[in-house]
């Protein structure tokens, strides 16, 4: 059947259907059994909600009715019916629309209707439950059950990745896998990343829509890949490359042919077009001719006017212009003459000058006689001259019109006789080109009709050569497409999808050139760890995070291009990095180096290279080298064509494939089988040694049994499906799971670290449990050491059997130091003592004092052990004098600090014996004793004394409960009689009250009440004891109490308040008696907030109530569901843990809790976003908001690579009876898993314990 | 008679005491009798830096005539000879003297361990002897409770006003006085985040030299 076809619009009734991932879970829970919800496209209009009576059929004809609930935001139809078996394939119609169709026909028109393709596109159903499995395939011994996680119908991949927990179970290459579907059909499958002590990355081809796959491992007759398929693959290339070069030759043969016609062709088109564009021509030439033959016509009858026009015009001049001549040649005449009488002049001046210089003055008189003379006669001149200038002027200006007329007749004669050649020419011009034009006609004529025969055997030829060439060009395309067809068969990476990352362990030395670099990494074998990747970006090696050094990380994907055009790739590192595309190395980054970070000029990184649109397969290789304080970044950006800034290259640039998750693994023979995963649970440090809380689960899918045994890797085994293990060194240890009697033990790489979480107040009573049911023998003396170190400060309560055999366990190592081996046996006398095994313990004693070699430290500190024994177990007074008084008398003379310890303790003893006269003297013989501390007796005056009780009190005023316990523990070490003060016993008693020692608390309390002289403390002292008695849960004590506190002293109860704490005590009860408290018949409903574990194994069915998380059957960290969010889009998307609205009720007002969670991600990182977590707390008191946070953390949440990481905060609870605690998960990018959720109170001891634990031994 | 004889018996319990109070001494160890001191760091795990008169080292630390920041991840040995205590006397009361230059961190403690494990020539974070055979610590920086350094510290000081800590060593001198542990001296560390500690090199000058004070008496003295 296809997908994907086009709908049939002749039949408006009949919808295709989608079946919708997280609607069908909802089916699966108890009220909606079998349900199945559908979305239809928006366009199905007919589908009205609350109208339309609409039937679901099954391809087997049942009918199902139907409702149509709603529209969705998206205007999809929302349709639901009851599941018809397990099929997957619905039609919808509308029975009143065609009443008249049978059922036969009906059926018979679906079917046909999908031999047409007729429908949308059929999904399977999203469900949680797995199709029935296929039968088994011979040979594999494992096989595990994925699904594929997220909205994978609505993506386009073609391929599928998964990560399988094959530790120990795969060839060494990791190639026995086979992929089938629900059916058996197999899927070509091929081993991406592959680490023999941990997981195996596995990407496989998509069968359309189907949800589920099995994929088989662990044969070791597997060969890589069929060889049949080999073959078939080989000889299909053979067939692709054979019809390939059968195309070539004879595309060659039709180039040629065509080629020889084209030619021929193109001289006919030649001779044609000359032809053509001649005729074209004559035309023009000949339409233009008689025009220009007419213009020649008008041009000579223009001439003829001209002429005789002119000649009239000078006919008209004639008679004007001879006078104007004459008088103009008369006027130049006597212009000379006035020259010559002005030259005469002139000499006739110069003659009368000559003679005055001479002085001769007749000679003057006759020169100015001629001089005058001279000057009349010039003067005549001019005047002639004058008169004959005018009267030519006037002459001339009578002739001008006429002399003009004649000038514009010459004029218009030339210009008539050169437009009457020019006509002629063009004539000419005319004639000659139509002769031409002619000639050239019947030239190309004759030639066209020369050629004419030879083109239609060469055309013929031609379309031949072609028509081979398309036939052979078809078949080489089906040859290559059946070669692809089958080499996708054997290699899903042909579809070019998926991005993943493989860490190793860095074994090479040189990271200055790329080739030094590709040896190091041929050598670096040691894979730590693979995962689905997202971006290519991280910090650090995920797989070993304590270790940040010496580890590359191969990236491997392919880079989607949809704007071609020069684009520039940056990886930021420390220290090395390459990027490949297709390849190619496109950028470098060799050597030792720091990130880039700051400002710098946008093109002074990175490298260019023109991309065309397209997919490019690319790899990134990073390297860091043991390079002190390096970070381990690389990040992977770029700058797109036009883009004036660097970003990294984001989800959306590669190509993903789909996710699978493995939900079951299977035995061949149906036995026990279980692989594991791990978390590092807490982990927490005191006096240097650091403690790894590691919790442990063996997976199947189920249930899995508790024969299953583990090694931790340290010598430790146990067993039990779940477990928690403690480490007290970090870094990888190989931890085995055996379940199959007749497979090899499940093996994993476990890396120990401390991960950034808060330590929980609950770690410790976890690691001690683990203590106790952990087979210490086969621990090493530094495992003991540390664990006795860890018993000794732990404080918890359940620590007793443990250290008794880590006593043991220590006490037979003959080299143990001498004081270190009297601290043991003082431990070991304790622990048998806690266990009700006193007397057994004193016995110990004599063997105790022989080991000691008479060195008197050690010999008290076992003394010590056994008075503790003496009084605190057997209550015997006079024993445990006994051994005080001996250590005190045997060192007396020496400044031990224990000594003075020793006088202390005894002294304390007699205090709680109530023999104060006793323990007064007692410490003060302590106060003289070895005083350890500086300047032995420098601090003995009592304003210091007196300072720090008041500091103290300060303290624990401000809040500062463990300052104030400090202080009182160096009083009680440099004062020890300051133990019997009123105030001393009142701010132990408050340290105490809450520190969780109420039995303690109330004795201190009842001390101060006591004494007359600190009546000032007695107010506090009552409510001290009242709320003693709250924190125990004693309600009737408690308000008794406070009732006491009211009725003493009202303005201190009015003050504090404590009118609201009694209220609220006083519903409490009432609500305990209300609620059959000491019923018999029927368990009380009632129940006392002491433990709220919520996990999601009690949330099965119920999953529509994780909001946008959806609840399925997976191997998760804690039992067989996970709460899975699909986050894939990667624009933040905020998940809602409603479901997970946890209420908390009897909380015994206010305290805190604990809240957290494991999780984990696939492809889940993003720069861009944040992922983080919200958990809030608020009241559930009558008349408050639910959604007020009375407190509220958030977390951020670290990209784990698929490793399970855990979340975890302290909430305080709100003074109520009842509140609800919230989580939301917000800005995820990625697909998330979630696990474990759990809320658990805290009580005041574990807080207590966990910070002196933190604090160490510190004697103050 | 009697009277003489009391008086004889006084004379002699007498003598018996002023030879008593002449064995019962106490001396003062310095930089003098400083016979080992190193410094181990953790981001340099195999570079060990002693402290000797003649020690001319490039770390940070100048040891010589310098300063010491006790941080985590970095911890001091050092090691007095006690040659000078007579063999056939018992430790009455020790104390060791610390000066303290300055400090960062709230009222910061410092943790002072009695050393196990022979240590000497090259020892580093990772190793505690290196010669022909490389000898390591059961855990680096000599943390191995129990094996490399005492189950118990000796003290956890809490720094709280300035000036010289005084630390009783007594139990320690006593184990080492009597061979029931062999003297390896004691470790410096810091086992608190975000803490530092200086004090001034052991070899400094006389003023701020470490000081080991030691008061025993003969054993047979009641």
């Amino acid at each position: 059947m296809k997908r994907g076809g086009k709908r049939q619009r002749n039949l408006p009734w009949l919808a295709a259907l989608w079946l919708v991932g997280t609607a069908v879970v909802w089916g699966q829970t108890p009220t909606d059994e079998g349900m199945v919800t559908m979305k239809v496209g928006p366009d199905e209009e007919w589908l009205r909600p609350g109208v339309s009576a609409v039937t679901a059929i099954a391809r087997d004809g049942t009918k199902i009715p139907a409702t149509v609930v709603g529209v969705d935001e998206a205007s999809n139809r929302v349709v639901r019916f009851q599941r018809h078996a397990e099929e997957t394939w619905y039609w919808l119609y509308d029975p009143e629309m065609e009443p008249d169709v049978s059922d036969q026909e009906l059926l018979g028109r679906l079917q046909d209707a999908v031999d047409v393709a007729f429908y949308v596109r059929m999904k399977q159903t999203d469900t949680a439950v797995p199709p029935e499995s296929p039968a088994w395939i011979p040979g594999y011994r494992v096989r595990y059950r994925v699904r594929l996680i997220g909205d994978y119908l609505s993506s386009p991949t073609e391929t599928v990745i998964v990560r399988l927990p094959t530790g120990g179970w795969l060839k060494p290459d990791g190639t026995d896998v086979l992929v089938t579907t629900a059916v058996g059909r197999r899927r070509p499958a091929i081993v991406l990343s592959h680490d023999p002590q941990g997981d195996t990355l596995v990407q496989f081809r998509r069968h359309e829509g189907e949800r589920w796959y099995w994929v088989y491992a662990s044969n070791p007759e597997a060969t890589e890949v069929d060889p049949a398929l080999l073959q078939r693959i080989a000889d299909a290339r053979k067939a692709a490359e054979e019809t390939a070069l059968r195309k070539m030759a004879a595309l060659k043969v039709a180039g040629e042919r065509v080629g020889i016609y084209r030619n021929k062709a193109l001289a006919i088109e030649k001779e044609r077009d000359t032809e053509k564009r001649a005729q074209q021509e004559r035309a023009e030439w000949l339409k233009l001719l008689p025009e220009r033959e007419t213009a020649v016509s008008n041009a000579a009858a223009r001439v003829a006017a001209a002429k005789d026009k002119a000649e009239k015009t000078a006919a008209e001049l004639a008679p004007l212009q001879k006078p104007a001549n004459e008088k103009t040649a008369r006027a130049v005449e006597i212009e000379k003459q006035v020259a010559a009488a002005r030259q005469a002049l002139t000499e006739a001046a110069t003659a009368v000058e000559a003679a005055k210089q001479q002085g001769d003055q007749a000679a003057v008189a006759a020169a100015e006689n001629a001089r005058a003379s001279a000057e009349k006669k010039l003067t005549a001149a001019e005047e002639a001259a004058k008169a004959a200038q005018e009267e030519a002027q006037a002459a001339r200006i009578a002739a001008e019109p006429a002399l003009r007329a004649q000038a514009d007749a010459q004029k218009e004669l030339a210009d008539a006789e050169a437009a009457q050649t020019g006509a002629r020419n063009a004539v000419a011009e005319a004639q000659m080109r139509i002769t031409e034009l002619e000639g050239m006609i019947s030239k190309a004529q004759a030639a066209a009709a020369a050629l004419a025969p030879e083109i239609e055997p060469l055309q013929k030829a031609a379309e031949e050569a072609q028509a081979a060439a398309d036939r052979a060009a078809a078949e080489a395309a089906a040859a290559e497409q059946t070669h692809l067809k089958l080499a996708l068969e054997a290699d899903p990476r042909l579809h070019q999808e998926g991005l993943t990352v493989e860490f190793r362990e860095w074994a090479g030395d040189d990271l200055g050139r790329w080739a030094a670099v590709v040896e190091g990494l041929q050598q670096s074998s040691n894979i730590v760890g693979s995962a689905i990747a997202r971006q290519v970006l991280h910090v650090g090696n995920p797989f070993q995070p304590s270790s940040p050094r010496r580890f590359a990380a191969s990236y491997r994907g392919f880079l989607q291009i949809d704007t071609p055009g020069v684009y520039s790739f940056f990886v930021n590192s420390d220290d090395a990095a390459f990027l490949f595309i297709n390849q190619y190395k496109v950028y470098s980054r060799a050597g030792f180096n720091r990130p880039i970070t700051g400002v710098h000029n946008i093109y002074a990184v990175g490298a260019d290279i023109q991309l065309e649109a397209g997919v490019y397969p690319f790899e990134v290789h990073h390297v860091v080298g043991n390079t002190p304080d390096g970070q381990g970044l690389c990040a992977l950006a770029w700058l797109r064509p036009g883009s004036k800034q660097w970003e990294f290259v984001p989800p959306t640039a590669f190509r993903h494939a789909a996710i699978g998750a493995v939900t079951a693994v299977e035995a061949w023979d149906g036995g026990p089988l279980a692989v594991f995963d791990y978390g590092v649970d807490d982990a927490f440090t005191a006096d240097g040694l650091t403690l790894y809380l590691v919790r442990f689960e063996a997976q199947h899918g189920g249930i899995v049994s508790d024969h299953v045994e583990w090694s931790f890797g340290d010598g430790a085994r146990r067993r039990g499906a779940s477990a928690t293990h403690l480490y007290v060194r970090p870094g990888d240890v190989t931890v085995t799971l055996k379940s199959h009697p007749k497979m090899p033990a499940f093996q994993r790489r476990c890396h120990i670290w401390a991960p950034p979480t808060p330590s929980s107040p609950h770690s410790l009573a976890r690691a001690v449990s683990v203590l106790n049911q952990t087979d210490l023998s086969a621990l090493g003396r530094l495992l003991l050491d540390d664990m006795y170190h860890f018993l000794l400060i732990c404080g918890q309560p359940e620590r007793w059997p443990a250290m008794e055999r880590v006593c043991r366990e220590l006490l037979k190592d003959a080299k143990l130091d001498v004081a270190y081996r009297a601290d043991v046996r003082a431990s070991l006398m304790e622990a048998m003592a806690r266990q009700g095994r006193g007397r057994e313990a004193l016995a110990e004693l004599d063997a105790a004092l022989a080991e000691m070699k008479g060195v008197r430290s050690a010999e008290a500190q076992v003394l010590m052990g056994a008075a503790n024994v003496a009084w605190n177990s057997l209550r015997d007074l006079a024993a445990a004098e006994g051994f005080y008084a001996r250590v005190i008398r045997e060192n007396e003379r020496a400044r031990l600090p224990l000594v003075r310890r020793a006088a202390v303790a005894w002294a304390d003893m007699y205090l709680e014996a109530g023999d104060t006269a006793k323990a007064a003297a007692t410490y003060r013989l302590a106060a003289g004793l070895g005083r350890g501390g500086p300047g032995g007796e420098r601090l003995t005056d009592a304003v210091t004394r007196g300072a720090l009780l008041r500091v103290a009190e300060q303290q624990l005023k401000s809040g500062n409960p463990r300052q104030s316990l400090r202080l009182l523990r160096r009083i009680e070490e440099e004062f020890p009689e300051q133990k019997m003060e009123g105030l001393y016993r009142f701010l132990r008693a408050e340290a105490d009250r809450i520190g969780g020692r109420y039995d303690a608390a109330v004795r201190n309390y009842e001390a101060v009440l006591e004494m007359r002289q600190w009546a000032g403390y007695q107010p506090a002292a009552l409510a001290g004891l009242a709320d003693t008695y709250r924190r125990m849960g004693d309600e009737k004590q408690a308000l008794e109490w406070y009732r006491r506190t009211a009725e003493s002293f009202p303005a201190f109860f009015e003050e504090r308040q404590l009118s609201n704490t009694v209220a609220l005590l006083e519903n409490q009860l009432a609500r305990r008696e209300a609620q059959g408290e000491g019923a018999t018949n029927t368990p009380p409903v009632w129940t006392p907030f002491a433990g709220y574990m919520q996990d999601f194994e009690g949330l099965a069915g119920q999953t529509n109530r994780l909001g946008r998380a959806y609840l399925l059957p997976a191997m998760g960290l804690v039992g067989p569901h996970v709460a899975f969010v699909d986050a894939q889009s990667g624009t933040g998307v905020e998940w809602d843990l409603d479901g997970l609205k946890l209420h908390l009720q009897n909380i015994l007002g206010g305290g805190k809790v604990w809240l957290e969670f494991w999780y984990r991600d696939t492809a889940g990182i993003s720069p861009e976003i944040q992922p983080r977590v919200r958990a809030w707390m608020a009241t559930l008191a009558p008349g408050a908001h639910p959604n007020h946070a009375t407190d509220a953390r958030e977390v951020r949440l670290e990209p784990t690579f698929g490793r399970w990481r855990k979340v975890a905060t302290r909430l305080n609870l709100p003074q109520t009876q009842d509140a609800v605690a919230k989580i939301v998960l917000a800005e995820l990018a990625g697909l998330y898993e979630v696990d474990g959720v759990s809320v658990r109170p805290i009580t005041d001891r574990e807080e207590d314990a966990f910070l002196t634990f933190v604090e160490g031994v510190d004697p103050q | 008679m009697r009277t003489k004889r009391l008086l004889r018996a006084g004379l002699m319990g007498g003598l018996v005491l002023a030879g008593w109070l002449a064995e019962a001494r106490t001396i003062v160890l310095d930089a003098r009798q400083l016979e080992r001191a190193a410094g181990l760091e953790a981001s340099a795990p195999r570079h060990g830096w002693a402290m000797t008169r003649e020690g001319t080292h490039s770390w940070a630390n100048v040891i010589h005539a310098g300063l010491l920041d006790l941080t985590r991840g970095r911890c001091f040995l050092f090691a007095f000879s006690l040659a000078d205590i007579p063999k056939g006397h018992r430790i009455t009361h020790a104390e060791l003297v610390l000066p303290i230059s300055t400090w960062w961190g709230t009222e910061p403690r410092f943790y002072l361990w009695r050393v196990l494990a022979e240590w000497g020539h090259g020892v580093c974070w990772d190793y505690r002897l290196v010669g022909d055979k490389r000898l390591e610590w059961t855990r680096p920086g000599a943390a191995g409770m129990g094996s490399d350094r005492a189950a118990r510290p000796t003290a956890i000081v809490r720094l709280t006003e300035a000036g010289s800590v005084v630390i009783n060593v007594t139990e320690d001198l006593d184990l080492w006085q009597r061979g029931a542990a062999a003297q390896q001296g004691w470790l410096l560390s810091v086992e608190d985040p975000d803490v530092t500690i200086r004090f001034p090199s052991p070899l400094y000058n006389e003023a701020s030299s470490w000081k080991l004070r030691i008061s025993f008496e003969p054993e047979a003295m009641p």
